[in-house]
């Protein structure tokens, strides 16, 4: 048997992208921002699996915890039980700094409301990515910043102050952004959710691409059937909890699911 | 993160409050300039006294007083200064023996005379007599060159004449002659009224230089002290009496003399008796009053730096307020910067970048207005201030390492503040 035959033979399947293994999250009166009331349990006992390269979509209606789950995915928040792994390392007990360095090496994100620094230029929005990981020097930074630039159509932008930038083109830098640092996961929070209908197309047609060429990870949090559709899984969430998890068929051209 | 990419972002930061981040500069600015102006005037104040009173101050002098008991001293700051206990205690006895010891090159005694109630010359009253004083002193206090004329000339046998400070010179001069030229007031007769109603008729025959400060002095009038009757040698006739050593150097064998015969044989020793008082002298000579004074000009100092340290503290709430409004404004940032992988570290590294370049740009400004405010102050003479520049150059790091140090503490629970947030709890913020 070669070398390869008993690699293949042997392989353990990769690790997904995320996991996240019935995780709960309860917000505690003061963090959920009111002085008073009950705690809130945002999630309960929800396990998903990402695997690498899918394109996931994350629905529900408002308050079911699909923001909530993805903060989770994406370790800018801290499950109150269960546990989460991000390519097959348990993401817990760590720092605010580890999870620093676990989202600018793994993660990307996208947000409804794009999140640039707004006295930074586009260029400098994007390098900040790269200046914070701390891995490139300032020429290789500008320069990576310059190609994805042009990938997401966007090239002579660079001297650009985000309010200078429509929606789309804000929220293509914020992909953009996303990207700096090659991430194998993009999260995507309702990234069409403040766009028109063809500046959110176009969103949408990048966070695709990304997903068939380059085998990126997405995964998007929106509420709006049609984007939905389009993914190739469909977790759908309903007070907290962990309502289906669709898989469409490849062949079908109608919406599989009636909406909730 | 570097730290030069750190300084672009706070640089930024900066850029975008530009009236906040002015303000707290000025704030900074504001108390290093004051620190630096202050020790600045106090420094000036300091020479010019040094200066003034190395120049006016006979360092020979010492004036001898009753131990263990209240004195009046007339003219604190003059120079000199005559202490005088308010009865005459000294005999002319007691003042040649003074005189003929080997180390006492004069001895000048005198008698506080009192208020002045009304002057006029020839008829014409002079209306501002306002803390002009009479003392009665041997005239040998002019030839001795303790106090010097600036106009005129005595003769030590014209009991009729007068010497009187700069103040009552301009007040007649003014009032005769409507000018503030003391010379004018050289000549003339003037009747002087005291508290008991008496009256004297004098000449005034000196003008004395401006002294120290403004100093009693300059509302002096001298009269000349008038012999006392041979057959009363013994008997207590002045209140006071300055001695003169040879030179400087032997200026305290002449106080220890001085005091062994005061405290051993005296006449002033048998008037103390008299009156029951503790049986000693003590001298004051003119060094324990600068030493007293110097002291006095320490403490001056010192309130004027606490002046300076408190506005500095109004530069620090100026930067934390600064600091905090931006922290709050910039939650959203901080969020961004943190979900996209930024630490704490570089989160506060930027926040407390941000309050030294404001604080270093305040401390800047601040030595340089402080430096301006200084030579402005006495050079224009602001509030009639008439001192010459000097800086205090030693101040002038100090006051620039308290204004950055201040600036740096003030964005210190700011910027702990921004680096402690919870990504998610600011992305939120909106």
């Amino acid at each position: 048997m070669r070398f390869g035959e008993l690699k293949a033979a042997l392989d353990i399947p990769q690790a997904p992208a995320i996991l996240l293994r019935s995780v709960s999250k309860v917000y505690l009166p003061r963090e959920s921002g009111s002085s008073r009331g009950r705690p809130v349990k945002a999630l309960d006992r929800v396990s998903v699996t990402i695997e690498r390269g899918e394109f996931v979509a994350i629905t529900g209606p408002s308050g079911s915890g699909k923001s909530t789950l993805i903060n989770l995915a994406g370790c800018l928040d801290v499950p109150s039980e269960g546990a989460v792994y991000i390519n097959g390392n348990l993401v817990d007990g760590l720092s605010g700094n580890e999870l620093s360095k676990i989202r600018r090496e793994n993660i990307g994100f996208v947000f409804q409301t794009f999140h640039l620094l707004p006295k930074l230029t586009v260029l400098e929005n994007l390098t900040l990515a790269m200046v914070l990981r701390g891995h490139l020097n300032h020429a290789e930074r500008e320069e990576h910043a310059r190609s994805l630039l042009e990938r997401v159509g966007l090239a002579g932008k660079e001297r650009n102050f985000p309010n200078e930038l429509s929606g789309g083109e804000s929220q293509r830098v914020a992909i953009a952004r996303a990207l700096a640092n090659d991430p194998g996961i993009i999260l995507a929070d309702e990234p069409t959710g403040n766009l028109d209908s063809r500046s959110g197309r176009q969103v949408l047609d990048i966070l695709e691409e990304l997903n068939q060429v380059n085998r990126v990870t997405v995964v998007v949090v929106t509420h709006d059937e049609s984007i939905a559709s389009e993914a190739k899984r469909r977790v759908r969430l309903m007070d907290g909890r962990l309502e289906r998890v669709t898989i469409p068929e490849p062949t079908s051209e109608a919406p599989l699911m009636e909406s909730a | 993160m570097r730290l030069s990419e750190a300084f672009t972002l706070s640089k930024s930061n900066i850029k975008r409050q530009k009236a906040r981040s002015a303000l707290a500069t000025v704030g900074i600015a504001v108390g290093v300039a004051t620190v630096i102006a202050l020790m600045t005037l106090a420094n000036s104040f300091q020479t010019y006294f040094v200066t003034q009173y190395n120049s006016t101050f006979l360092p020979n002098a010492f004036s001898v007083q009753p131990a263990q008991t209240d004195i009046t001293t007339y003219g604190w700051n003059s120079a000199p200064a005559l202490y005088a206990y308010p009865q005459p205690i000294f005999s002319p006895h007691d003042v040649s023996q003074i005189g003929s010891m080997s180390t006492v090159q004069a001895v000048i005694p005198y008698t506080v005379k009192g208020w002045v109630t009304a002057l006029s010359e020839g008829g014409t009253p002079i209306k501002t007599t306002n803390g002009f004083e009479v003392t009665s002193i041997s005239f040998n206090i002019f030839s001795q060159g303790v106090l010097q004329l600036q106009g005129g000339s005595v003769a030590a046998a014209n009991g009729s004449q007068v010497v009187v400070g700069y103040k009552v010179a301009q007040a007649i001069a003014y009032e005769v002659s409507s000018t503030n030229d003391t010379s004018f007031a050289l000549g003339k007769s003037v009747s002087i009224e005291m508290a008991d109603q008496s009256v004297t008729n004098a000449t005034i025959a000196g003008v004395l230089k401006p002294g120290l400060f403004d100093t009693t002095m300059n509302y002096m009038i001298y009269s000349q002290l008038a012999a006392p009757p041979a057959s009363q040698t013994t008997a207590p006739a002045y209140e006071g009496i300055l001695v003169l050593s040879k030179d400087h150097s032997n200026t305290q064998a002449a106080q220890t003399q001085t005091l062994s015969y005061l405290d051993g044989n005296s006449d002033a020793l048998v008037s103390l008796k008299g009156w029951g008082l503790g049986l000693s002298f003590a001298a004051v000579s003119e060094h324990e009053a600068e030493t007293f004074l110097q002291g006095q000009i320490t403490q001056y100092s010192a309130i004027i730096l606490c002046i300076g340290l408190i506005s500095l503290i109004g530069g620090a709430v100026g930067i934390s307020n600064v600091m905090l409004v931006s922290v709050t404004e910039r939650t959203g940032e901080i969020g961004t910067i943190k979900a996209i992988g930024g630490t704490s570290r570089d989160v506060m590294e930027v926040f407390l970048l941000e309050a030294l370049i404001l604080s270093l740009i305040g401390a800047f400004l601040g030595v340089v207005a402080g430096s301006g405010l200084g030579w402005g102050l006495t050079t224009f003479r602001v509030l009639g201030l008439d001192l010459p520049l000097a800086y205090n150059l030693p101040w002038f790091p100090i006051a620039a390492a308290l204004g950055i140090s201040v600036g740096l503490a003030s964005g210190l629970y700011p910027a702990w503040k921004a680096a402690a947030m919870q990504p998610i709890v600011a992305l939120r913020y909106e």
